[in-house]
């Protein structure tokens, strides 16, 4: 017992001692050959930053609108170059030292860069870091990167945001601006998303900089930002924009823009606005460029407003109003004050509801808008989305301009006028989202753009589903709405230029005088031409809206004449590419060629065949 | 001879020192020995990891680069502009070419494409197809 007591008083402090002195001597030797040891000003904060989500479209993964790229920026520090780290470097080798000349030769090379001018940055050693390139060739870095070739020349590891359609969509997707923030479009909406979470690393470093990897504090790796899917179609975004590009031209339209939405769900599949901007170079866009006029601009939309007219009348007093219910065109009509006029008409002396929406026929619009008053047409206009955002995923939309009767008195000259689409104000997508619930049997859905977010670790955190905005009108009238619309794209119609072989479409023309700001009245020859069908009209698959804007006078600025072939330049693609079936095959000849082709062919130069 | 008790005791005494003595440094020695190398074989491993992610990074960023490239090239922009640099007439599928077809194969009705077939057909089912000499 008493060997045992003796034995664990001696080990006990042993073994105590040891330890401390391990320590201490580990620390001793340490500190020789580590100096981050003894010296704790090594120690350092890195935020590492997360990788900025993508965008794709409708096709998935595989089809990329938006991604982060990894570039290296290049740039000069003729100072360096001066004092010969590269011979430095190239000593350390045993190689001879290149001369300055053939560095800034390489570099010009790799890079291409004009020599002359290169070399003229090289004298300049005021001016640190010039800006020389931005690159992702991994060719040109393992050239610019290899000491032995190369000095003066820093290297910084970027992520550039790569817009890989160009300036296709650019409204929608909007840009960063030099802070890598979204500033517009999807990029500002989902900034938050998108830009994921920074990693963060404590650590130390010896004293050449390199990082002591056991000495690691904290590690937290950075969470990458989440990636969006779209509903946007790229092959139906492309025809569209050709088409309003290609309708600018044709009309001498000064802008113009266009949805194409699916009549069931309200997912839009392309919408453009032109001009548009590159989203690389945001910054140099005016801000006429910049505006996305699908959802950010108001408008009066003149005779498209006409049909929600008509769904007011019928869908209110379906026993009053139906589509072969007669009225008199006589604009002189004691019972109503300051009807509009049909400048150029002459008309039988009554008309169907059906025929003053196929020839687009403002007395009588006028008489029922005024019939109706203007509360009911207040009523259904709201049903309809107008006055109010859509939801659309989308900053800047606009809520239009619809008066309140119950809070604000119409001008008694307005309750024709606002059936008519003057008076009131939209925005494209309104219009579009209404034409949509004429298409879905009444039921408004509320437009999207985004079908899905993935987070940066794999999980949907969000997936759209159709939602419901409101019944704007019954079945029945939406129905019976349609039926008469088909008229509008037949040789009696405003719009014969948007028939497709093989398709029925109900749409309808609008060509809307431009108001002078302030509401002076309207600029004279100054209009904005619009078309919005539904394809096919039987069993509806799209909403096509395109508008275009004149500044000038134009010899074609009807809504039949130009915005209804940029419409059918549209649908004929959107048909094709998402396999819409005709509800008039019969129509189609075997053999014949199909317009789409003559259009493709058109574009590609190449004489039809 | 009668030994002398008292100096061996403090022989013995100092003996027992020197020996714990000397077992206290070869403790020392030896733990401070495997706290080196445990140390140091730590840090080689980390050292490796910090190679490995740097490497794994520049990989990344390497495939990120090339995929980028390749998903660039086949926008219908590209795309289209590619068809008329090699002056090829390729179109999309027309509606009567396409067949959509449901998960157990067989064809959706009302299609433009088995319309047309049926009609090539003269009203039959099943499409009636040229032969090559034809």
């Amino acid at each position: 017992m008493a060997m045992r007591g003796e034995s664990v008083r001696f080990w006990f402090p042993v073994l105590v001692l040891s330890a401390l002195a391990a320590y201490a001597g580990q620390k001793l030797v340490r500190s020789h050959v580590d100096p981050s040891v003894s010296a704790p000003n090594y120690v350092f904060d890195l935020e590492i930053s997360a990788r900025r989500g993508s965008i794709f479209s409708a096709y998935g993964k595989g089809y990329p609108l938006v991604k982060s790229v990894p570039y290296w920026e290049y740039r000069l520090d003729p100072v360096a170059l001066s004092n010969a780290v590269a011979a430095k470097a190239v000593r350390r080798k045993r190689e001879p030292p290149r001369p300055k000349n053939a560095i800034l030769k390489t570099v010009s090379d790799a890079l291409k860069l004009d020599y002359s001018k290169l070399k003229a940055m090289a004298e300049n050693t005021k001016n640190r870091y010039q800006y020389l390139a931005l690159s992702s060739d991994p060719d040109v870095h393992r050239i610019v990167a290899d000491s032995t070739l190369v000095a003066g020349v820093a290297i910084e590891d970027r992520q550039v945001r790569q817009y890989l359609h160009g300036r296709s969509l650019s409204h929608v997707l909007g840009s960063l601006n030099a802070e890598m923030v979204g500033s517009a479009g999807l990029e500002l909406k989902y900034n938050k998303m998108l830009s994921g979470t920074p990693g963060t690393v404590r650590g130390m470093r010896d004293a050449y900089r390199h990082e002591l990897y056991d000495k690691r504090i904290i590690s937290i790796p950075p969470k990458p930002g989440a990636d969006i899917y779209l509903t946007i179609e790229p092959n139906v975004q492309f025809e569209a924009e050709n088409a309003v590009k290609w309708g600018l031209g044709e009309y001498g339209a000064a802008s113009g823009w266009a949805i194409v939405m699916d009549a069931e769900t309200g997912a839009v599949y392309a919408m453009v606005s032109m001009p548009d901007f590159d989203p690389a170079d945001y910054g140099k866009a005016s801000d006429e460029r910049k505006m996305n006029r699908a959802v950010a601009f108001n408008y009066e939309p003149g005779s498209v407003m006409k049909v929600i007219t008509a769904a007011a009348a019928m869908d209110s007093n379906p026993k009053k109003y139906g589509p072969m219910t007669h009225f008199n065109t006589n604009r002189q009509d004691p019972n109503y004050y300051k009807l509009p006029g049909d400048y150029g008409h002459v008309w039988e002396p009554t008309m169907t509801l059906t025929d003053a929406i196929v020839h687009s026929c403002n007395i009588v619009i006028g008489k029922v808008s005024y019939d109706l008053g203007p509360y009911t047409v207040f009523k259904y206009m709201q049903r309809f989305g107008f006055g109010e955002k859509t939801g659309i995923e989308l900053p800047g939309e606009q809520y239009g301009i619809l008066k309140n009767p119950h809070k604000q008195m119409w001008d008694k000259a307005s309750w024709s006028r606002a059936g008519i689409g003057q008076f009131v104000a939209v925005t494209a997508i309104q219009l579009a989202s209404a034409y949509q619930a004429i298409a879905n049997n009444g039921m408004r859905m509320k437009p999207y753009l985004v079908d899905r977010i993935v987070d940066g670790d794999g999980t949907e955190i969000l997936k759209r589903k159709p939602e419901p905005a409101g019944r704007a009108i019954s079945a029945e009238t939406a129905r019976k709405l349609r039926q008469m619309m088909t008229g509008v794209a037949t040789p009696s119609g405003t719009a014969r230029r948007a028939a497709i072989k093989g398709y029925s479409i109900a749409g309808k023309t609008g060509t809307a005088q431009k108001a002078i700001p302030g509401g002076r009245g309207y600029y004279p020859g100054l209009y904005r031409a619009s078309f919005c069908g539904i394809v096919p009209a039987t069993d509806p698959k799209l909403v096509i809206l395109s508008t275009l804007d004149f500044e000038q006078r134009a010899k074609f600025h009807q809504g039949g004449n130009s915005a209804g072939p940029v419409f059918k330049r549209i649908a004929l693609a959107a048909i094709r590419y998402l396999g819409v079936q005709p509800d008039k095959p019969e129509e189609l000849e075997d053999g014949a060629e199909d317009e789409f082709d003559k259009i493709l062919d058109e574009r590609q130069g190449r004489a039809s065949h | 001879m009668r030994k002398n008790r008292k100096i061996t005791r403090k022989m013995n005494v100092m003996t027992r020192t020197a020996a714990r003595f000397g077992a206290i440094i070869g403790v020392l020695f030896v733990m401070v020995i495997i706290n080196l190398l445990a140390s140091s074989s730590c840090q080689q491993i980390m050292k490796s990891i910090g190679e490995k992610e740097k490497k794994l990074a520049s990989l990344d960023d390497a495939l990120n680069r090339e995929e980028t490239r390749w998903e660039a090239m086949k926008t219908p922009e590209k795309i289209d502009s590619a068809l008329l640099r090699h002056g090829l007439a390729m179109r999309p599928p027309r509606g009567d070419q396409t067949v959509y077809m449901k998960a157990d194969g067989k064809p959706y009705v009302g299609q433009s494409s088995m319309m047309a077939a049926a009609r090539r057909s003269g009203g039959g089912k099943t499409a009636r197809y040229r032969s090559a000499s034809r």
